[in-house]
């Protein structure tokens, strides 16, 4: 991603409540098939609730973030406002749409696993260079000791031992610490604990509620399971959301969402959610670049079904679709009972 | 009396090592730096052990151990290190992770191991 550009740019006159947009919408900030033209109506109420309350107010410039109508769903923006001579400019700055914030979530690993790697490799240097020292200082003092022996006092013997008893104590503490800084690194990404799958599911869809509402579908939920995974619940609950929204995007207006849970084997749960509606085409519709944006909404859905799936998979679990023409999609995923899988 | 050849490249661990166990009553044949002079020691004289620094500037220490034991095959070798356990595990075989002694160490845990090695006290 490049450096934040306004995506647009507007003059607001309070007298008239006029406001004129000039689009300059920037290739890393929207994809080429989001570019629009910005009219009033498009923008969410907190836009221009905002805006107003900056021009009421006599501040000479300000700052706000709001929601931004957009395709990929869910937008938020920031907005830079300044007044003169009783016209508000502002530039609209959108947040990263779904696709750059995968991508930035990508900058993010790679940057932590550089990180991870950098500080590794500078406490490995910085502790073999103390070992070795370390250890030289003790043989010198095991050298004195045994070449001057009953020649010095008391206090410089003690002195000597207090020595080698904090180089190790240091020593000791320095490992802990290191030992401790890897293991940030490398389990930051997740908290894995026991997690009761029927429940994170529950909550998933309690989120979901209004808008499995206006789309007046309903859900019927066969998920009596009583199994445990290890689990990051927040990363899981909204893989399931991902997952909803998916089947939800897609299903016909009043239809059913039928949602099934259970035990394929002793060590696997299967989840399987089935949906009537426009089917998921497969793979190819979710492959980034795979060729012109067709639909709006199109960034979204591969954002969504990625996200998903990587969460699903670092759990040590898998997720595919299976579709029937004209019919819909049913989505499966599968999870380890008792173990997780790749925890990093 | 018992020979030792230390081989590490840590000048002042090196020599410090030696007057110590000189100290002790072992006789040091050698303390070297480089993996090079430690089989030119090697090839004129045989020690009864060798501590070996496993990281050596010049040569891998598992190919120095390994044309040891081939001039003496009951040669007993003691490698030292600074690195973690991990790595040194990683260089020299798993199979040879009791043959390392970490550092810091002091005189009595080398001589300890020493004697181990050589069969002198129980391991």
């Amino acid at each position: 991603m490049g450096d934040l550009h306004p995506a647009a740019t507007f003059r607001y006159i309070p007298e008239k409540e006029e406001i004129a947009f000039e689009i300059k919408v920037k290739d890393d900030i929207l994809p080429e098939s989001e570019k629009r033209v910005w009219v009033i109506e498009e923008l969410q109420p907190d836009f221009m609730e905002k805006l107003k309350k900056f021009t009421a107010g006599s501040e000479e410039s300000g700052i706000f973030s709001c929601t931004l109508l957009n395709p990929s769903g869910g937008e938020r923006g920031i907005v830079a406002v300044r007044r003169d001579d009783g016209v508000v400019f502002g530039e609209i700055y959108l947040l990263p749409t779904g696709d750059a914030l995968l991508e930035k979530g990508k900058e993010g690993n790679e940057e932590k696993k550089i990180m991870e790697i950098l500080i590794k490799e500078m406490m490995d240097s910085l502790l073999y260079e103390l070992r070795n020292s370390f250890s030289h200082i003790h043989l010198t003092i095991n050298l004195i000791e045994v070449s001057h022996k009953g020649k010095l006092p008391d206090d410089v013997w003690k002195r000597l031992e207090e020595i080698k008893e904090e180089m190790d104590f240091s020593l000791k503490n320095l490992e802990e610490i290191s030992g401790r800084m890897e293991s940030f690194f490398r389990e930051a990404t997740l908290e894995m604990s026991p997690v009761a799958v029927k429940e994170v599911l529950k909550n998933a869809m309690e989120d979901l509620k209004g808008v499995l509402n206006t789309k007046k579908i309903k859900v019927r939920s066969l998920c009596d399971i009583p199994d445990v995974v290890i689990a990051d619940r927040k990363a899981l609950k909204s893989a399931f959301q991902a997952i909803l929204e998916l089947a939800v995007l897609k299903a016909d207006v009043g239809s059913e969402l039928t949602i099934l849970c259970g035990k394929m084997d002793k060590e696997t749960i299967q989840i399987t959610l089935s949906y009537v509606g426009e089917e998921m085409e497969g793979e190819g519709e979710f492959e980034r670049g795979s060729g012109e944006v067709k639909e709006r909404g199109s960034e979204f859905f591969w954002f969504k079904y990625n996200f998903a799936r990587v969460v699903i998979e670092k759990h040590g679990g898998s997720f595919r679709v299976e579709s029937m023409e004209d019919v819909g999609s049913t989505i499966f995923v599968e999870l380890p009972v008792t173990e997780g899988g790749e925890v990093r | 009396m018992t020979k030792i050849l230390i081989v590490e490249d840590k000048e002042g661990i090196s020599e410090t090592m030696a007057a110590l166990l000189e100290a002790k009553g072992y006789e040091v044949i050698g303390h070297v730096g480089l993996g090079k002079e430690a089989l030119d020691i090697l090839s004129r004289e045989r020690p009864d052990i060798v501590i070996l620094d496993i990281l050596l500037p010049d040569m891998d220490s598992k190919d120095l151990y390994n044309k040891a034991k081939m001039l003496y095959p009951n040669l007993k070798i003691l490698f030292i290190t600074s690195l973690r356990e991990e790595r040194a595990k990683k260089i020299i075989g798993e199979e040879r992770a009791k043959e390392i002694m970490y550092k810091p160490f002091n005189i009595d845990s080398l001589m300890k191991r020493i004697e181990e090695k050589l069969g002198n006290v129980d391991q």
